[in-house]
């Protein structure tokens, strides 16, 4: 199972770097919609409960096809309206759909993020549920076409007495309470959603829940003119004398239809239960082996100065500053195993290097920075890429780039000491190669990066460091030739400075004053 | 990439996108291709309630909490029914409904779809107590009066020629007022 598993992310990801690194080109990181699927998402829902009040104030449940029609003949407001309504739900399936996709193929679904995985199921659940009942309230030929399926499939079930089924053939017209039902299902369940999302963001720290101003207004722009310009088509109304031949169906909400209806409903069920199973299961089979993964950071409570940095940057909201026990004043450090994913953001947070997974410790990172240097010796003028292995166009992987490729699990792992050891060393320029700020996998990674680089935020690159030799550059998975350009280019801006003065015998454990301050006072 | 170029390769993408999602929307679906017609048999009536009725004894009775003494118990369920469906002399289906809940004393129902070519057909939907009414009466029978109104009568037959339209979905049914099975 775990050789399928790590099959399909390896499939999925690269999938995914293709088509990030296409729409990068095209729009730029910071306009990239899938990298802002999961708040395009929010962003339709609440585009969707706007619209939704103003076809509620015309919608009757005493005539639902009748009301709905008599909406359509605006041409002006409703007409559009509607239709609007429909593509922003259809638009929702498919920023979930890319959000699930993209939390699988980033390894984001297991561990402490199984609550977020699941409860993106069930988010996923509310919303096809949501748009069914949407579709059975207008109560024309797919909304009867649906109401049916439902019913067979839900009269396997030992829930009623009665099948539900002869509710829909004409005995007695449909009742009221019916369609009431519908209506109350409709819309309770969007707030089931708060709900639900409340649950799916609980364990972020700072979750984002709306995209850039300029992706919202272009994905609501196209979402209008294609409501503007291609409206709903009105099917006929509903009978239960006469069997619809052709319906509009909605390939987000019921792509499953015509496979289910020439299926059996225990067969049906069976496929369902199957489905949901493998999905939901994904946190327990997809995961890697026991000894494969990336361990919880831990803190060094002798190092620790109490100063929150670590618990500020947490982009999981692992960390906790508690009392210390030892005698000292300050508060210290402690980590939550069953919050932490590993991510070594606070190793990067940490001035005194007394936190982070372990051998990724800014200590950690010193030491192997050293010891790289050491066995690569670049060249007078070399340039050394400290590279995110997730993204970073795969500089990470790939040492046979020109330049010197210091691969980092994330680059808001990166202890600022590294940076300043490295130009302290000689090198001509440090270019730090981070993925793009949303689509980092640890969240908040490139930016805590860029902050301590260039705007001081706690375990800042010091003053005495040359800044012009230090520059960060984003660049996906997929995004080899940018990454490569970005490399060129520094290398290019290198070539009007001075040459650069490597210090001899620098002390790694001096470059971190607060360790010093720290063993200092224990002495 | 010219800026130019990246523009409108960028917009012509999403709209490309907007206008596949408006597609997928609605796309046309064929529910049900062929011209066939549909006879559908959908009713629920009470059937025939069957009881049977005993003394407690004085020994039952002690053992029982006080507020539970009831000095008769009845035991019952509603009697079997049997539905015969013929299209031009051929039977097409034969079943014997059951009374829905658990003990299966709740009224019956019968839902059943029989697929149908169009044109003009002899319609028999016969439903009938199994074993007829005199042939298994309860041993102790103590329905009470309300019990038997709007039982349904123990046979029940519809004989008709039809005239189907292609897709049409006719409908029987049982109608509690005339106490007969219709068409629709």
């Amino acid at each position: 199972m775990q050789r399928f598993a790590r099959a399909l992310e390896r499939e999925t990801r690269r999938l995914l770097a293709s088509a990030d690194a296409t729409l990068n080109r095209l729009y730029g990181w910071r306009g990239n919609p899938l990298y802002q699927s999961g708040a395009l998402a929010i962003s339709l829902l609440i585009l969707l409960i706007v619209t939704g009040v103003y076809l509620l104030i015309f919608y009757r449940v005493g005539s639902p096809y009748a009301s709905v029609a008599r909406l359509n003949e605006q041409v002006w407001v409703g007409r559009w309206i509607r239709a609007l309504h429909r593509y922003a739900s259809d638009a929702a399936v498919l920023a979930v759909l890319a959000h699930g996709f993209r939390m699988y193929a980033q390894r984001r679904r297991w561990g402490p993020r199984a609550l977020a995985w699941v409860s993106g199921l069930v988010l996923l659940g509310l919303l096809l549920v949501c748009g069914w009942t949407g579709y059975v309230m207008v109560w024309d030929t797919f909304g009867q076409v649906l109401a049916v399926e439902g019913a067979r499939l839900l009269d396997l079930l030992p829930l009623f007495s009665e099948p539900i089924g002869r509710a829909f053939v004409g005995e007695q017209p449909i009742p009221g309470a019916f369609f009431f039902l519908n209506l109350f299902l409709h819309i309770a369940l969007p707030i089931g959603f708060g709900v639900v999302l409340w649950v799916h963001v609980s364990r972020v720290a700072r979750p984002v829940l709306a995209p850039p101003r300029r992706v919202t207004g272009v994905v609501v722009g196209l979402l209008v003119l294609a409501a503007v310009l291609i409206p709903v088509v009105m099917a006929p109304e509903a009978s239960p004398f006469v069997l619809p031949e052709r319906v509009p169906l909605d390939v987000f909400y019921a792509l499953w239809l015509p496979l289910t209806r020439e299926l059996p409903a225990g067969v049906v069920w069976l496929l369902g239960a199957a489905a949901l199973l493998l999905l939901a299961g994904a946190p327990i089979w997809s995961r890697p082996a026991l000894a494969e993964r990336p361990r919880p950071s831990l803190v060094n409570e002798r190092l620790c100065t109490g100063c929150w940095q670590c618990a500020l940057d947490c982009p999981y909201e692992a960390i906790a500053m508690l009392p210390r026990t030892d005698g000292r004043a300050e508060v210290v450090a402690r980590v939550d195993p069953s919050r932490c994913v590993s991510c070594g953001i606070c190793a990067g947070s940490c001035a005194p290097m007394g936190v982070g997974p372990p051998q990724r410790t800014g200590r950690d990172q010193l030491e192997r920075v050293q010891t790289f240097l050491a066995q690569r010796q670049p060249e007078p003028g070399g340039v050394v890429i400290v590279a995110c292995s997730n993204g970073a166009g795969g500089l990470g992987d790939d040492p046979a780039v020109e330049g010197l490729v210091f691969p980092v699990q994330c680059a808001g792992n990166v202890h600022t000491s590294v940076i300043e050891y490295l130009v302290r060393a000689g090198v001509e320029g440090v270019l730090l190669v981070a993925c793009p700020a949303r689509d980092c996998w640890n969240r908040e990674g490139a930016a805590w990066l860029e902050a301590r680089v260039f705007r001081n935020r706690e375990a800042e690159l010091q003053e005495r460091v040359d800044r012009r030799r230090v520059r960060v550059a984003y660049a996906g998975r997929g995004e080899r030739r940018a990454a490569l350009e970005a490399v060129r280019e520094f290398r290019t801006a290198l070539l009007g400075l001075e040459s650069p003065v490597a210090e001899e015998g620098i002390d790694v454990l001096k470059l971190c004053d607060a360790t010093e301050s720290v063993e200092g006072a224990e002495a | 990439m010219r800026p130019g170029v990246r523009a409108a390769l960028g917009g012509g993408l999403a709209t490309a996108v907007a206008a596949a999602v408006a597609g997928l929307s609605q796309v046309s679906y064929t529910a049900d291709p062929g011209p066939e017609a549909l006879l559908r048999l959908s009713w629920r009536a009470r059937g025939e309630r069957v009881e049977v009725c005993r003394d407690v004894t004085e020994e039952e009775l002690r053992k029982l909490p006080q507020h539970m003494r009831q000095p008769r118990v009845c035991e019952g369920t509603t009697a079997p029914y049997r539905v015969v469906v013929s299209v031009d002399g051929e039977p097409v289906a034969d079943e014997i409904p059951s009374g829905s809940g658990t003990r299966q004393a709740r009224p019956l129902y019968v839902y059943r779809e029989l697929p149908l070519s169009p044109g003009a057909h002899h319609l028999s939907v016969l439903l009938e107590r199994v074993g007829g009414a005199a042939e298994s009466p309860p041993q102790e029978s103590e329905i009470e009066e309300d019990h038997k109104k709007g039982v349904v009568p123990p046979r029940l037959h519809l004989e008709e020629t039809v005239h189907l339209a292609p897709r049409q979905v006719l409908l029987v049914t049982y109608d509690a007022e005339r106490q007969a099975l219709i068409t629709r």
